[in-house]
């Protein structure tokens, strides 16, 4: 196991069950976890990456097969420097490249709630790969970001010795979630990105004794289901 | 200093400017400040800091002499992100994309995205989100400010009242309305330059610069956007520059500390002159450097003084 700290000014992290909503979800899905081992590993953005076979839409392809290869498991933990976590509104004038609306509109006000000064443990079971991924968190290839690329983060205090934190916990019904997804891969077929798995991980467990990560805390990935149509 | 003949693949900028009786950013909803509760400091959001970077960026490349002969004749197709254009009215995106293909004689608008892509100077510095269905063209940002740009102090807010300089239609109405500043602001931005990525947007780019020429550009054009080349409206024009320190941080030991906590340092947290900003920036500045791996920044540009060390 490897542990992480993170650390920011702001994070935004897109609810994926609530298409356009700007309120960011407490902390880091799995699969953004996924991705922040990708941006410290060098493997090139989603955005910017080719297809992937049938999928339509670009993939982190070299991503995807790392977490194919290592079975990654994740797990994550509040620790700013609030015993809750804190959002703020932070609403902006943007310009939006949008083919859709009203074709006079090129910018919109965009009502933006972020997590503030968001600081968060990050634990990562990947086997074999770990001294890979440790080497590349003392070195990330990439600036890594919290959801959005306008939330820089920065990786400190790498260590291999697990620590006793309030670990976001897997459940059905949270406080305060992060909706836990999945990568299809047959997305021709199943016409989906994401599965959802109805769960969340809970971020919200004040009331809840630290202590070392265990099965109740650690999620595959962005594991990668074939999805039925 | 050559601040590309290093290992590291970062830059840091550390740039400071004042704001007196101006209203840099407010939220576009309550139209108020940004305001830390607790603190007083005020801060911009990160969009509208670069969108004085990107104007300028416009201005700067049309003086510049390497970029002149070659956008020197283009009004609109230089930057692309802007709300207005040169003719004054606001552009959608149907429009700027059509003056980037008249202003360049592209006779072939095939995957117009990618291209303008090459052609604009803003993108491959602050990204680009292309939401065209058959369109490759999303950049990552190479710069972005490490936190959002913030007074290292408390700021006063002045209120005035002003009577607008039409009446409105009733008679006994002066058309007045209420208008906030701040009556002093001294704003710090740490910005990083991923030159890796920068290197990877600028690859065959119509500006045929290299990434060091790059970077000068994108330096001179934030200078200028708080300098020679600041906005000229009410709330924008009395802004202006202090300094700007530049250096390459060796990313396994530094780590960013938001300049907007020298606020704890200080011995006064209220300033409200710039002779008690510049005072207490003196006194605490090379000590921030220190502490976030800048002992040795070049300082690129400076007014009034000041000193890194």
């Amino acid at each position: 196991m490897i542990t992480v700290e993170m650390h920011g000014g702001c994070g935004f992290f897109r609810n994926p069950l609530e298409s356009g909503t700007q309120y960011s979800s407490p902390g880091p899905a799995p699969s953004a976890i996924a991705g922040f081992a990708g941006i410290a590993l060098g493997f090139r953005s989603q955005s910017a990456g080719p297809q992937a076979g049938p999928i339509p839409w670009p993939v982190a392809a070299d991503l995807l097969e790392w977490l194919r290869k290592t079975n990654c498991r994740v797990a994550a933990a509040w620790i700013g420097g609030s015993p809750t976590i804190q959002r703020r509104s932070h609403n902006v004038n943007a310009i939006k490249d949008a083919f859709r609306g009203n074709p006079g509109e090129c910018f919109v006000r965009q009502e933006q709630v972020l997590v503030w000064k968001p600081s968060y443990l990050i634990a990562f079971d990947a086997g074999e790969a770990e001294e890979e991924l440790e080497r590349a968190l003392r070195e990330p290839y990439w600036r890594p970001y919290f959801g959005s690329r306008n939330s820089p983060a920065w990786f400190t205090a790498v260590s291999r010795t697990p620590r006793a934190a309030r670990w976001a916990r897997i459940c059905k019904d949270p406080q305060d979630g992060t909706p836990i997804t999945q990568t299809v891969i047959n997305a021709q077929e199943a016409g989906e990105r994401l599965v959802l798995r109805d769960t969340f991980w809970d971020y919200s467990v004040l009331r809840v004794e630290p202590s070392l990560p265990d099965e109740r805390h650690f999620v595959a990935a962005g594991a990668i289901l074939p999805a039925k149509a | 200093m050559n601040t590309i003949a290093h290992s590291s693949n970062h830059i840091w900028i550390l740039f400071g400017w004042e704001a007196q009786q101006a209203a840099p950013n407010r939220d576009p909803y309550t139209n108020l400040f940004h305001i830390e509760p607790g603190t007083g400091q005020i801060y911009t959001s990160e969009e509208h800091f670069k969108h004085h970077w990107r104007r300028a960026l416009h201005e700067v490349a049309r003086r510049h002499s390497k970029l002149a002969p070659l956008y020197g004749d283009k009004v609109e197709a230089i930057t692309y992100y802007r709300k207005e254009g040169y003719d004054g009215e606001f552009h959608n995106v149907e429009s700027r994309r059509k003056a980037f293909a008249t202003e360049w004689a592209l006779k072939d608008t095939a995957d117009l995205g990618a291209k303008i892509a090459k052609m604009a100077l803003d993108l491959p510095l602050f990204g680009f989100v292309s939401a065209g269905k058959k369109e490759k063209a999303t950049t990552i940002n190479s710069i972005k400010p490490l936190f959002m740009p913030s007074t290292f102090h408390e700021s006063e807010i002045i209120s005035l009242g002003v009577n607008n300089a039409f009446p409105s239609n009733d008679a006994k109405s002066a058309g007045s309305s209420m208008r906030q500043m701040l009556r002093y602001g001294h704003f710090l931005s740490l910005i990083e330059i991923d030159l890796r990525q920068l290197e990877e947007n600028t690859k065959n780019h119509r500006a045929g610069l290299s990434v060091e020429e790059w970077v000068d550009l994108a330096l001179a054009a934030l200078w200028a956007a708080y300098t020679t080349d600041r906005k000229p409206s009410v709330s924008q024009r009395n802004q202006f520059a202090t300094f700007m320190a530049v250096w390459r941080p060796d990313l396994r030991v530094d780590v960013p500390k938001n300049p907007a906590d020298i606020f704890g340092a200080l011995d006064s947290k209220l300033i409200r002159t710039s002779d008690e900003g510049l005072a207490e920036l003196k006194k605490h500045l090379p000590a921030y450097l220190e502490a976030i791996g800048g002992a040795n920044a070049e300082m690129r540009f400076c007014r009034r003084g000041l000193s890194l060390k």
